[in-house]
């Protein structure tokens, strides 16, 4: 049927209306004014509007929107715009277009049912392709955030034939054909044989599996000068963590003596880049106002063009060594979002758009119903995208779980194959289940909840001691999400921020865009062409 | 809980699942009465009667950590509490699993100073993840003119969730209510949406199609701090008293609700088997078209199973069906089709799938 087809243009919408359509208001929506506009959210499809206070005003008037209302009010289309007419004859002009932009945002149903169908949306993958082997808990930093728990170690290294015994059975017992083996830890480069042993051995078995393999490894930086020219021969995507300039790094990223380790890294991203290794960085936060400071040093001293900003979690070493406001989530968010600025600047100066994880991807996710990255799924990819590994070859649902009991679902001497232990795993099945956006209190009413799904499984447990809680950073993406609404729509050009995740999305044929001025905006297929 | 219109017919009384708690240390119903309230509750508010203190933060850290499956509201007077006061209480109140909102009551007269106070501390919990919200109390005879920048304000300060209630149930003067809802449409058309916790006197029902949440004494009752049991907490009748009788017992009592809430129409129980005339949806008009069978209606509602039939949630509203409707209600899973539904049920089935649509309780995918 046209009209529920997904690439529904308005010329076939409007072809498809009849006098005798029943149209049925949507309760549950999210109405926020400012600024004479008003943004509508539908939470269950992930779809938004902004629309100008009187047309707003109109929509209500003609019953189509019903603020405060969980009830559905009803009517013929036929029976629209009798008696009422005091409505401005422009908005009449337009009520198609109107009508149109509601039922494509799941905010109208038509003869009872809407564009979108909710529970078809957001496919959970069933397998992982990500497996991420913890070669050692040990680390040669102390560092203040570390989700390991303040025990100093030494941990043991992972035996190589684990490590191999791992490669063989995720590439022969998980379906699908691309798998990534990522080594992390700890710190992984203290176990260099079983990176070495362990690459060479993963080419060696996807080849004759017929799968393809990518090898990744994230590191600290100070063994990268001693390193770097073998991961190049192993053919390793690195990433290096490094907090921003000296003043910032060496807070938190240090020695067990306490000393910063900034010249070290330094050092050893000098020796990765002259090995030819192109490394990606990731840096933690804690402070929200270093934001600024460490995009600027990534782009200025590092000269990236793509990187990742985390923010600290309440975790392991952290919960002794740093304060937690409750409220922090506020300042992050108003930091964040200050991203926003400097990337569109850098654009104006040098014509380059930079690509910041997560600003990247939550910028996709007000465009598209795709969810590319796993944590941000409901249920997040705990067992289904991931599985992590400890040293000692115990497997657990995902990486930042490791040496969790709760959350080990075997061990890889003598787990059943691979996608059996998956389909029986009480474990995932409870996981799965407990971090269904539906399932957990706080977000199963929030309107935010498909565009982020229900958080971390790790970060929420490690905070409320459950597998039933919001991520306890909630706020922060409530926050940003209306933001980027209202900065998209004011600047569609941001949507350039998409970045490499075009490739994983189709962005919706039509993205109703209104300005303060009541100026609709063409949608954004135009911006996306290369 | 819905009702469809003022002189319908209820289709049965349920227990309540909303239970509006007044706390004040030692509160009568914390004890042995308490296990009945979580057993039976949906949803627990608790009002604070006094400034929050630890007494009342471990009340609830001690419901919150019940295996029973019930949210939490917590109403607070930021004025009396103080903003610092207030603030101590949020990184607590931000670990638990159950408290679903956190409301802050204000006078609508309260000056600029007390205003800003909520603000922060609206702010403050927003921050830390609590979905925090406001209750304007209205003066009896106060003007609303004020109101609606108030309710702006507030608005913009993060509240969630805005509703109103009368500090008395004293009438208020004679353009109150029309004044009332004057203002209240006008939010509504800026996106604003004000909820009415209690009933108005003097505002005419209908008049700005806003329900009270206290649902008229249907579904909802309220205890206060002596342990007594009433309809509302406007209610001056007593139902029953904890330090007497158990709650099972005073639902008996709670049928007579018609008596205290003058909103609630004549009761009148009948077969619990039957999918009478009573039933929710059959005696509303029928659906304007005829709705594609191959339609799967998706649960909005919790289902929960009772003695006399079933009641539909869905966060402070309800429904109640008898046994029939309710074996009917749980194939309503997304999967079952309106085909195979009114093939079990008869085709009065679709009246009801129709009325649950119409309030928002299901969801029709194809």
């Amino acid at each position: 049927m046209t009209r529920y087809s997904l690439d529904l243009s308005f010329e076939d919408f409007k072809k498809s209306l009849s006098p005798d359509d029943f149209l049925t208001t949507v309760p549950g929506l999210y109405f926020s004014p400012r600024s004479g506009r008003v943004l509508i959210v539908e939470p269950e499809s992930a779809s938004w509007l902004v629309v100008p206070q009187k047309e707003f005003g109109y929509l209500v008037e003609c019953g189509l929107l019903a603020p405060g209302s969980e009830a559905r009010s009803s009517q013929k289309l036929g029976d629209l715009l009798s008696g009422k007419p005091g409505l401005d004859p422009d908005f009449k002009a337009e009520l198609d277009r109107w009508l149109y932009r509601l039922f494509v945002g799941n905010m109208l149903a038509i003869n009872g049912y809407g564009y979108h169908q909710p529970s078809r949306l957001w496919a959970v993958q069933k397998y992982p392709h990500y497996f991420n082997l913890h070669l050692t808990e040990s680390c040669n930093l102390a560092c203040r955030y570390c989700r390991v728990g303040d025990s100093p170690g030494p941990f043991a290294l992972m035996p190589v034939e684990t490590c191999k015994k791992i490669i063989r059975r995720v590439v022969e017992e998980i379906p699908g054909t691309k798998i990534i083996i990522g080594f992390h830890g700890g710190e992984p480069l203290l176990n260099p044989e079983a990176i070495v042993e362990g690459s060479r051995y993963a080419r060696e078995v996807a080849r004759s599996a017929g799968k393809e393999v990518t090898l990744s490894l994230q590191t600290n930086g100070v063994l990268l000068r001693k390193y770097s020219q073998l991961l190049k021969e192993l053919n390793i995507e690195v990433g290096v963590s490094i907090d921003g300039p000296a003043a910032i790094h060496n807070r938190h990223r240090v020695f067990g003596s306490g000393r910063g380790s900034f010249d070290e890294v330094m050092d050893g991203i000098q020796a990765a880049r002259q090995a030819g290794l192109n490394p990606g960085y990731l840096a933690v936060i804690h402070d929200p106002g270093d934001y600024l400071p460490v995009a600027r040093f990534m782009v200025e001293t590092l000269g990236a063009t793509s990187f990742r900003l985390n923010f600290s979690c309440y975790e392991g070493r952290a919960k002794s060594e740093l304060d937690f406001d409750p409220t922090r989530a506020a300042a992050f968010a108003r930091n964040w979002l200050q991203l926003l600025d400097f990337v569109l600047e850098h654009h104006r100066q040098t014509g380059i758009w930079l690509s910041i994880d997560d600003l990247n991807l939550f910028v996709a996710h007000l465009l598209t119903k795709d969810r590319p990255h796993m944590c941000y799924r409901s249920p997040c990819g705990a067992g289904n995208a991931i599985l992590g590994f400890g040293a000692d070859g115990k497997i657990y649902l995902c990486e930042e779980l490791v040496g969790k009991d709760q959350f080990c679902l075997g061990d890889i001497e003598t787990a059943p194959p691979l996608h059996r232990l998956l389909d029986e795993s009480r474990v995932h099945a409870r996981a799965s289940e407990s971090r269904r956006v539906e399932n957990v209190a706080a977000c199963a009413g929030c309107p935010w909840k498909k565009f982020h799904g229900a958080g971390c499984l790790n970060k929420s447990f490690e905070y409320f001691g459950d597998l039933e809680h919001r991520d306890p950073m909630c706020h922060f993406y409530r926050v940003i999400f209306e933001e980027l609404m209202w900065k998209l729509t004011d600047n569609p050009e941001i949507i350039n921020l998409i970045s490499y995740y075009k490739k994983y999305i189709r962005v919706q044929n039509e993205w109703p865009v209104v300005m303060e001025s009541g100026e609709s905006r063409p949608g954004p297929d135009y911006l996306l062409g290369e | 809980m819905k009702i469809f219109a003022r002189n319908q017919t209820l289709p049965l009384r349920p227990e309540p699942f909303v239970f509006r708690l007044e706390w004040k240390p030692g509160a009568d119903w914390a004890g042995s009465a308490l296990e009945e309230i979580v057993r039976d509750a949906h949803f627990i508010q608790l009002e604070a009667a006094q400034p929050l203190d630890e007494e009342a933060v471990d009340l609830l850290r001690n419901l919150d950590s019940r295996p029973e499956k019930f949210s939490l509201r917590l109403l607070s007077r930021a004025e009396d509490s103080g903003a610092e006061t207030a603030k101590k209480f949020i990184g607590p109140l931000s670990r638990l699993k159950k408290l679903a909102a956190i409301i802050f009551i204000i006078s609508s007269r309260s000056d600029e100073p007390a205003q800003t106070e909520v603000s922060s501390l609206l702010s403050a919990a927003a921050s830390a993840g609590l979905k925090p919200g406001i209750l304007v109390e209205l003066e009896p005879g106060a003007s609303v003119s004020g109101l609606e920048q108030l309710i702006k304000n507030l608005r913009k300060s993060g509240a969630m969730e805005i509703a109103l209630r009368p500090t008395s149930a004293a009438n208020p003067h004679p353009n109150f209510g029309k004044n009332l809802a004057n203002c209240l449409s006008h939010l509504k058309s800026e996106g604003i949406s004000v909820s009415l916790e209690e009933c108005f006197p003097g505002l005419e029902p209908g008049l700005s199609a806003l329900e009270p949440s206290c649902r008229r004494a249907f579904g909802s009752c309220y205890l206060d701090s002596q342990g007594r049991v009433r309809a509302c907490r406007q209610s001056r009748e007593i139902l029953g008293d904890l330090s007497r009788q158990k709650l099972e017992e005073i639902w008996s009592g709670y049928l007579l609700a018609q008596s205290v809430c003058a909103e609630v129409g004549p009761l009148k129980t009948r077969d619990k088997n039957e999918l009478g005339p009573e039933e929710p949806g059959l005696s509303m008009s029928p659906c304007p078209v005829e709705l594609d069978s191959s339609l799967r209606p998706v649960p909005l509602f919790i289902l929960k199973d009772k003695k006399w039939g079933a009641a539909l949630i869905k966060g402070l509203d309800g429904l109640v069906l008898s046994q029939k409707g309710g074996k009917l209600a749980r194939m309503i899973d997304g999967k079952n089709t309106l085909r195979s539904i009114r093939k079990k049920f008869g085709p009065r089935s679709a009246g009801l799938i129709y009325a649950l649509f119409l309030m928002g309780l299901v969801r029709l995918e194809k």
